[in-house]
């Protein structure tokens, strides 16, 4: 009898706990304002097999000059303000993310790189602290609270908008980055021999040329065929996204003034035209023939190795790999080619950012907590964090020369104790709001990293905006990523040449079918029901005509 | 006895085939732990060169340098560590889980028997889903610890069936036995039915540390912090990382191939070592119970 | 008479009941752990059917959640992602079972044949070693063999290279919509075709040696025997593997799918477990993806209900 009593007792205490356990949340450790060494916990992306941690001097450098800044700001003797960060592989972070918000359990500070369905829902319900009208606040004195979070883009600030109200700090990234990437040194060698009549390629129809003159007159003069125009990597989207716009094509979304609907790009005139171009060089071999599964992370190689010429990627990549090659004059970098000799250039631009950091309240419930944690990620903006993160220590990791040109040490030179794992993927923690300090921005001693800076200074005024980014469509959350796979298969297989243009025109339709007409309609009226759209002040949305093209598929029929 | 007999002509074939057969799929299924063993050994350059090989031409031991050192070498210890520590604790667990059940089910005439046997069959086929499992064990506050890899999955049904009828087949006399000289039935259960059942113990218990050490999707949902990896999500990782033109500095080249297949060598062989021992035991007739499931 | 036994006993049996518990305590004592496990991990889930019926994403609590009744399951069942779905489920999961389920049989039987029992042992061991790996070990494997080369000077994955001296042109395995399945097939088939013999075997072992003596005797020949004594004798064993298959037949091994999808070939790889996982675990809508993964529990049990049902009346003792 006594050990039933016993079994009975043991197990409601079981039930009890798991009981207790299940009503409360996740404990909300303050962020120790009034300790020597407060702690802000940071979940981002990893890249890198390796990141840096606590025992990193950079790390240290960044925790230390943090507690100073901080000190002065509140008056307080801080040692440090430790940044633990929570580093998470970048292939599958959403994932974590959402595992974190549907266990509850947040770090102090979280990036969130999608505007998933939960990352919607949760900043509706008020997880995440409102930012909104936060950057422009002032002290008593009437100095900005947040001095580097108020000069944050305000565009950028409305693509993570959500109803519009700003949530989160974003990543930056230039808004003009993408670019195009060749070989200088073919060109040239095609322009003395008389193949082509331009140096730098200016309109699409150049751009043809050059891409068929890499592979047919052996541009690197070696007297054998083992080189070819455009390597594309299993990461379509970057290249037909560029040469999409480049060609005439919306960002993402435009309107059609015939037909009077929104239509998402590939509906386009422009958009097909690209697709157009990029299936016949693969069909006649100017593109490399794995195009549809070869690794993005491979993309480098071989433009390295001198058999693909050409790359349509974010610009800096014609940075790093002008550092990479013997000659770094032999890669040229271009912001874009116009669609034909009379047409304005156009760019397609980033949305500005990579994700953005949110606060959640459950982690953060006290409003004195939020601020301390924004003014340590403001001064994380701050020119000379923004360098640490992005170039680690002076002495160290880099040095400066006699015209202030930064020199990178290399890691096997023996002399240094640098360590590429110190500063790794600290820049994917660095939110870049302001730019980095000016002489480490510019100090780069390569031609090409000045190009590629000129490029997407010049690109930003060119960009054709999107005028969908701040909205979502509740049916492309769950038929989204079916839609999109689909769709992109189709799109596969004419860039293959399996399918043709009706083949195409086929798929346009199965996705209009399948939820497609419900999401160009639940973007429509997202866009409709934004205040900001009403230009001219008469209660209705206006459709400006930068947002207007000409459009090939995608017609419902009238009956 | 049937060696004995004179063989006919279509007998002869029949064995040449078979033998023949077998030995080639058996040589098929191991091929590809030959390449991938060799090709961690191989040079990172000759196998970039070289489509397909058994022996490489150009042995190098730095894929298995490279793991086991710097930062690297201590992110793979330290998962393979943990590993160990999950697949040992975790397989006690089932264990024990699993056959208290077994037992307490093995008894023909217990009152309540049926109506928990057809629970378990209910919930084989019928569950709430991923989601209400994951809002469970994380009210349950397992989220980010290793127990979330451990409890929700204490017992599988159907081994817990299969050992069920292996209890049920052992000799009641023994039991009744017993428990004249006034042994409980936990008694019974601990002294007697667990010794005489070694061999399916054995065959479960290495049924469920495979499970725990190949355990991917579990750890990948649950576990947030990057130190507390098991091996295998670490594999994934080292495997996988490519970082897509976003570092702007201090860029580091994603792990070669051969390192890849070092790796891969690491995560297969340990488990593979258990195996052997246990393997006498399938023969042993264990899977008896499952036939009559 | 025994109308009168059998109400004596009953009534006995009642009276008895109490004693037979307290006698048994130490059973239930036994019983204890398992049971809770299946009640806490098991059936508490099951209040998932409420999540179901609500707008409730990841993180948002579950209270401010909006109750939309039945609309996830309509959104789904309208929705054209629903069909396609289907198909990929069921085209996956019936080369699974037309093209695999058979092949661990006619292994068994193979081994089965062969005397030599230090060479079977050998055998055994082998074709057992795969099932050990784990799919994401697998999986990168694969893709390894799979490779496409770089270059035109470089080499592309072994597989890749076969295919390509074989038919000319360098197939894209792991893009092709037909291809991945049987990249899908081959996967199962290497890890699982081994370890499924055990069943059988052991099935195998359990014929009656007196009935081969009798059959030599009366002069068979091997293969005579083994199309009338060995295959009968383990064709309940098939028939209840039969069943527990088809059971699951909207089960398509969610691990290596997901390990093996990509962008290109979503569309024809993203069976219910995958979608459940996409827009569950990954996109955060607990109750769309609930409702989902409801909606194949349902099915599930239909469908081994249904076979059940089918063997028992095709002479088959069944499952339950």
């Amino acid at each position: 009898m006594k050990n039933y009593k016993r079994i009975i007792a043991s197990s409601s205490a079981l039930v009890l706990a798991a009981a207790s356990l299940a009503s409360c949340g996740s404990s909300a450790t303050p962020v120790g304002r009034d300790t020597k060494v407060p702690t802000i916990s940071v979940m981002t992306q990893q890249n890198n097999i390796t990141s840096a941690d606590q025992r990193s001097p950079v790390v240290q450098e960044i925790e230390n000059y943090l507690g100073k800044k901080m000190g002065e700001k509140y008056n307080k003797e801080y040692d440090q303000v430790k940044i633990d960060f929570q580093w998470t592989p970048s292939s599958g972070y959403m994932e974590k993310v959402t595992a974190a918000m549907g266990a509850n359990e947040y770090p102090k500070v979280m990036l969130v790189t999608d505007r998933s369905s939960s990352v919607i829902q949760n900043s509706k319900v008020g997880t995440f602290w409102d930012l909104t009208g936060k950057f422009e606040e002032k002290d008593s004195e009437g100095n900005l609270k947040y001095p580097y979070l108020a000069q944050s883009n305000p565009i950028v600030n409305r693509n993570i908008s959500v109803d519009g109200k700003l949530y989160g700090i974003y990543r930056a990234r230039v808004i003009g980055r993408q670019g195009m990437i060749f070989r200088k040194d073919w060109t040239e060698n095609l322009y003395k021999k008389g193949v082509i009549d331009f140096q730098v390629p200016d309109t699409v129809e150049d751009l043809d040329k050059m891409v068929r003159a890499y592979k047919d007159n052996d541009p690197d003069g070696n007297g054998k065929d083992d080189t070819y125009g455009m390597i594309i990597t299993s990461f379509i989207d970057g290249p037909v996204g560029n040469l999409a716009i480049w060609c005439g094509s919306p960002n993402e979304w435009g309107y059609d003034d015939e037909a009077k609907m929104w239509k998402p790009w590939f509906m386009s005139e422009g958009y097909f035209k690209a697709l157009t171009l990029i299936r016949d060089w693969y069909a006649d071999g100017y593109v490399n023939k794995n195009m549809v599964s070869l690794d993005a992370d491979k993309w480098d190689n071989e433009f390295l190795n001198g058999y693909g010429g050409i790359q349509i990627d974010v610009a800096d990549r014609g940075r790093r790999n002008a550092g990479k090659m013997e000659d770094p004059d032999s890669v040229d970098i271009i912001g874009y080619v116009r669609t034909d000799r009379e047409s304005d250039p156009k760019i397609w631009p980033t949305t500005g950012h990579m994700g953005y950091y949110v606060i959640p309240q459950p982690a953060v419930p006290d409003e004195a907590d939020l601020d301390f944690i924004l003014s340590v990620l403001d001064q994380c903006n701050d020119p000379y964090v923004v360098g640490l993160c992005n170039y680690g220590i002076e002495g160290i990791h880099y040095d400066l020369d006699a015209n202030g040109k930064v020199v990178q040490k290399k890691a096997d030179d023996g002399k240094t104790n640098y360590k590429a794992e110190d500063y790794a993927d600290l820049n994917q923690f660095s939110m870049g709001v302001t730019d980095g300090p000016e002489y480490l921005k510019t100090a780069f001693s390569t031609k090409a990293a000045e190009t590629v800076d000129r490029v997407q200074k010049n690109n930003e005024q060119y960009a054709v905006m999107n005028p969908m980014a701040p909205y979502t469509s509740k049916s492309f959350a769950t038929s989204g990523t079916m839609m999109n796979a689909i769709f992109s298969e189709a799109r596969t297989n004419y860039l293959v040449g399996k399918i043709d243009e009706a083949g195409y025109k086929q798929a346009i339709e199965d996705w209009m079918k399948m939820d497609g007409e419900k999401v160009m309609q639940e973007y429509a009226e997202a866009y409709e029901a934004d205040p900001l759209n009403d230009l001219d002040g008469d209660g209705k949305a206006d459709i400006p005509d930068e947002y207007k093209f000409k459009f090939r598929f995608g017609n419902v029929k009238s009956e | 006895m049937i060696s004995i007999k004179r063989k006919t002509l279509g007998d002869v074939i029949m064995d040449v085939v078979v033998y023949v057969l077998l030995t080639v799929l058996a040589v098929v299924m191991v091929i590809p732990f030959i390449y991938v063993i060799a090709a961690s050994f191989a040079d990172e350059t000759y196998m970039a060169k070289t489509p397909m090989f058994l022996f490489p031409a150009q042995t190098s031991f730095n894929a298995y340098i490279t793991m086991f050192s710097g930062k690297v070498g201590e992110q793979v210890i330290r998962s393979l560590i943990i590993s160990v520590c999950i697949t040992l604790v975790g397989t006690l667990v089932n264990l024990f889980f699993t056959t208290t059940m077994a037992y307490g089910l093995s008894r023909s005439n217990l009152i309540g028997k049926k109506a928990i046997l057809n629970l378990v069959l209910f919930t084989m086929v019928f569950g709430g889903g991923m989601i209400p499992t994951f809002l469970l064990v994380r009210s349950l506050g397992m989220y980010n610890s290793y127990a979330s890899l451990i409890i929700p999955g204490a017992i599988s049904a159907y081994n817990m069936l299969i050992i069920r009828n292996f209890f049920m087949d052992l000799p009641a006399g023994l039991e009744e036995a017993a428990s004249i000289d006034g042994c409980t039935d936990i008694g019974i259960f601990v002294k007697i039915a667990l010794p005489l059942s070694l061999p399916a113990l054995a065959t479960f218990g290495l049924f469920y540390a495979v499970g725990h050490w190949n355990g991917y999707m579990t750890a990948l949902l649950y576990l947030t912090d990057s130190k507390k990896y098991p091996f295998q999500l670490v594999l994934k990782n080292l495997i996988s990382q490519t970082g897509l033109a976003e570092t702007t500095a201090g860029d580091q080249d994603p792990p070669e191939e051969t390192l890849k297949m070092a790796i891969i060598v690491v995560g297969t062989v340990p488990i593979l070592c258990v195996y052997p021992f246990l393997q006498k035991h399938f023969a042993a007739g264990v899977m008896v119970g499952a036939i009559k499931g | 008479m025994a109308k009168k036994d059998k109400a004596q006993e009953t009534s006995l049996a009642k009276k008895n009941k109490w004693v037979q518990i307290k006698r048994d305590k130490w059973m239930y004592l036994l019983l204890l752990p398992g049971v809770l496990y299946f009640i806490i991990f098991k059936i508490i889930p099951l209040w998932g059917i409420f999540i179901s019926m609500k707008d409730f994403y990841a993180g948002v609590p579950f209270m401010k959640a909006p109750w939309v009744g039945l609309e996830n399951f309509t959104r789904f069942f309208s929705s054209y992602g629903f069909v396609r779905l289907l198909t990929n489920t069921l085209i996956i999961s019936l080369m699974n079972i037309i093209l695999y389920f058979p092949l661990p049989i006619i292994l068994a039987l193979l081994l089965n044949e062969i005397r030599v029992q230090w060479y079977k042992k050998v055998l055994q061991t082998l074709v057992y070693v795969p099932h050990f790996v784990s799919m994401v070990v697998i999986a990168s494997i694969t893709l390894m063999l799979l490779k496409q080369p770089a270059s035109e000077t470089s080499a592309g994955g072994a597989i890749y290279e076969i295919t390509k001296a074989l038919t000319g042109t360098g197939e894209t395995w792991m893009e092709s919509k037909v291809a991945i399945y049987f990249v899908l097939l081959v996967q199962v088939i290497w890890k699982e075709t081994g370890w499924g013999t055990i069943i059988f075997l052991a099935a195998l072992a359990g014929v009656d040696v007196e009935q081969y003596e009798a059959a030599i005797v009366d002069g068979a020949t091997r293969f005579q025997q083994l199309i009338y004594i060995t295959i009968p004798a383990i064709m309940t064993t098939v028939v209840t593997m039969f069943i527990l298959r088809m059971g699951s037949v909207l089960d398509t091994g969610f691990e290596q799918i997901i390990l093996m999808q990509n962008d290109v070939n979503r569309s024809a790889t993203e069976t219910f477990d995958t979608y459940v996982y996409n827009i569950g675990r990954v996109d955060g809508n607990y109750g769309y993806s609930t409702a989902v993964g409801l909606f194949k529990s349902v099915v599930s049990l239909i469908c081994i209900q249904a076979a059940n049902r089918l063997a028992k009346r095709a002479g088959q003792a069944g499952l339950f």
